[in-house]
């Protein structure tokens, strides 16, 4: 309903009849809900309670309050699934709106606030036109991409203008669980057809981020956008090393018919792709998730760690310490990110003058 | 660098036809004209069109790789000390066949084609059967028909007509009557079909690939969640040619989530991972590692018994086939007689050849 506001007349006359749930939800048709979170997420509804993550007296007390939290990078939970409409300008739309509310109702509350900025994959043209209009406020330090608007993996020619115009922002990319949702295309929510159970889809609901990020490879863009960087959110961390194996082995076999790849597609991955600590694995003996990461040598360089707030398996960066060795620590919680975001400062060197400052009134 | 000489079972071997007329004499009159314009290799493979590199192994007698059994004999059983080998077909997805009568009577075909040219012809050949998957009726009766051949140790789903993820309900009649006549369920990367890949279809042979094993955990979460071995308690679900390395983040992951199956999923009783140990079988082909010699064993050794877990595969004659030896270096010594030889055997039912020591013992006792 917020959201409402940033939108034009003729979106508000088509959706306040239909009332407040339609676009409250924002979700996909194929979006799996667990059934037992539903019931509750009504309840609070009913009780007049804020959706999760919605209310900035909570934000400020969960996320905020902890004096070790230096910067925060806002991201989209459900809203994520408002690009995924068929129709596809008003999914344009919710992705613009969404950037607008988040540009003045949160950043200005707080220094320490930043924002991934949304958009809409299903007109690549007018995410990248998206992307050149928000791009510029210099608290915007990513893009997130919303749901698969074209129904293809995410590194395919018919992307690339979004790659284009935010290699030219030096703005990042994060694909998230949840953009494996397509509007228009019947895609499953993970491999090897739809599941029954929501505990299937949280335990393969990261596969799909695999998907892209060979794509993501082996089309090229990291060798058409050479400083374009990519995060993936929600899958976990425990099969990187796997994932990466097979992508290096089979590129030594049928490398050939990829002439624009120069190097192994592990190589790329360490130098272009982060992936969040949101969802990194639990085993019984928590030592064992750093023998089966550290397998990777380059591990530290790709972990980087993002709470998950609110969604119900978010964890503080205390809880994600206790399970990653400490020599790792400094990567994981700051590095990898500084060098990942486009930070107000790295902007305001390389672009000066074309800074827009996020907050009205703010630093 | 760990070598290895004791018995070989090879789970994957894949023998082809020499070309789609072969099945003409297995099948029905009236199909005879049909198949000469309606090949029964259906063209729903994934990577078709794509890139594919060439095999390492390339006969030029008696026609196409791996169609007759003299190419086997000499590729496969004498090229080291097997034991068995199980033939897997090349790679039969005729259940994907659009016109289901006629699908029906080519998994028939293909079935006995496997019977009457290869496996009367050495006792360690095995094979599984190819079951019209789309209709899970005649499936059964195709199971019950041939299901008791000594040589006949599993049934395979290499296309996935219905599309439906392996744990399905629509399936568990086929699994009951595999179960009865104690044939192994089998998948085989083939299952994909591009539409049930997420993020939408591939567009190369290698960025297909790349997604299978995420669909294979996928397959092993359904048949815990749909209860599959609990229902069945003696069944047996062998994954070829997914590599193995997406145990320990699969086997993770389910734990993680047993307390949600359980109240989704009542009938899941025992942790995920427990399921998986006593009823999951992987080939190990392909066998994908990092650069450091160490890096495989570290990975798959953070689950406690993993190598009971591992079936050797070759592959043959596809172009990531492994030989034995490649597949001793990678594996620990340790493992080799597990991962070679004993664990297929306790899946397939076989009592597996003396160890060499034993035979040794044998010789200094007569």
């Amino acid at each position: 309903m917020d959201l409402l506001r940033y939108m034009d007349e003729g979106w508000r006359s088509v959706l306040i009849p239909v009332g407040s749930q339609a676009v409250l939800s924002l979700r996909g048709s194929r979006l799996i809900i667990d059934p037992h979170r539903g019931q509750t997420a009504i309840m609070e509804r009913q009780s007049g309670m804020d959706v999760p993550g919605s209310d900035y007296g909570a934000f400020e007390r969960d996320v905020l309050g902890t004096d070790s939290i230096e910067r925060v990078v806002l991201g989209y939970d459900l809203g994520l699934q408002g690009t995924s409409f068929a129709q596809r300008y008003l999914a344009r739309d919710i992705a613009q709106a969404a950037n607008d509310w988040t540009i003045e109702e949160w950043l200005p509350r707080d220094e320490r606030l930043h924002a991934m900025m949304l958009v809409a994959t299903s007109i690549p043209e007018a995410a990248a036109a998206e992307i050149r209009r928000v791009g510029v406020n210099d608290r915007i330090v990513a893009i997130a991409l919303g749901c698969n608007g074209l129904g293809r993996p995410f590194g395919e020619p018919a992307y690339h203008p979004i790659y284009e115009a935010a290699a030219n922002l030096g703005l990042p990319i994060v694909i998230q669980v949840g953009s494996e949702i397509s509007g228009d295309q019947p895609l499953p929510a993970v491999a090897g057809g739809n599941p029954s159970t929501y505990a299937e889809f949280r335990v393969h609901a990261g596969h799909a981020n695999w998907n892209h990020v060979a794509s993501l490879i082996t089309e090229g863009v990291f060798t058409r956008f050479p400083k374009l960087k990519v995060l993936l959110v929600g899958g976990g961390a425990a099969a990187i090393p796997s994932q990466l194996w097979a992508l290096d082995y089979w590129y030594k076999m049928t490398g050939p018919a990829f002439p624009w790849i120069e190097r192994l597609p592990s190589e790329y991955f360490v130098d272009h792709v982060k992936v969040s600590t949101l969802s990194l694995e639990k085993p019984q003996q928590p030592e064992r998730l750093a023998q089966a990461l550290g397998v990777f040598e380059d591990i530290e360089r790709v972990l980087l760690y993002t709470s998950g707030y609110p969604d119900e398996e978010w964890e503080t960066a205390e809880q994600i310490a206790e399970r990653l060795p400490a020599e790792w620590h400094e990567s994981v919680f700051r590095t990898n990110a500084d060098e990942f975001f486009r930070w107000p400062e790295q902007f305001a060197s390389s672009h000066g003058a074309a800074a827009t400052h996020g907050a009205a009134g703010g630093h | 660098m760990s070598t290895y000489s004791g018995p070989i079972v090879d789970v994957d071997v894949h023998n082809t036809v020499a070309s789609p007329a072969v099945l003409k004499e297995y099948l029905p009159a009236r199909w005879q004209d049909y198949v000469s314009v309606t090949p029964p290799v259906p063209n729903t493979t994934i990577g078709l069109g794509f890139f594919t590199p060439a095999p390492p192994v390339r006969r030029r007698d008696g026609g196409p790789t791996a169609s007759t059994y003299q190419h086997i004999k000499e590729d496969v059983l004498e090229a080291g000390n097997v034991f068995k080998a199980i033939l897997t077909h090349g790679i039969g997805q005729y259940p994907e066949l659009s016109n289901h009568d006629f699908m029906l009577d080519v998994c028939r075909a293909a079935n006995d084609w496997m019977i009457d040219k290869w496996l009367t012809l050495d006792d360690r050949l095995a094979t599984v059967l190819v079951v019209p998957t789309q209709m899970p009726e005649e499936a059964v009766a195709e199971i019950h028909r041939l299901g008791d051949h000594p040589q006949m140790v599993g049934i395979v789903f290499s296309s996935n007509p219905l599309r439906r993820p392996l744990g399905d309900p629509i399936y568990h009649p086929i699994y009951k009557a595999a179960v009865e006549h104690g044939l192994a369920i089998t998948t085989h990367v083939g299952v994909e079909h591009a539409s049930v890949i997420p993020g939408g279809a591939p567009s190369s042979n290698m960025t297909a690939i790349v997604n299978f094993p995420g669909a294979a955990g996928h397959h092993i979460s359904s048949f815990i969640t749909h209860g599959v071995f609990e229902k069945f308690p003696d069944a047996k679900f062998v994954l070829k040619e997914y590599g193995i390395t997406l145990l320990p983040s699969l086997m993770w992951r389910l734990d993680a989530e047993y307390q949600r199956m359980k109240r989704e999923s009542p009938w899941v009783k025992r942790y995920p991972s427990e399921y998986m140990h006593q009823h999951v079988r992987l080939s190990t082909q392909p066998i994908a590692t990092g650069p450091r010699r160490r890096d495989l064993t570290d990975y798959l050794s953070v689950i406690d018994g993993i190598e009971d877990m591992l079936l050797f595969s070759t592959d043959y004659p596809h172009s990531s086939m492994d030989d034995y030896e490649y597949a001793a270096r990678q594996l620990p010594a340790a493992w080799h007689r597990k991962v070679f030889c004993d664990n297929a055997c306790a899946s397939y039912g076989w009592t597996p050849p003396p160890v060499e020591a034993e035979r040794r013992l044998e010789h200094s006792a007569a």
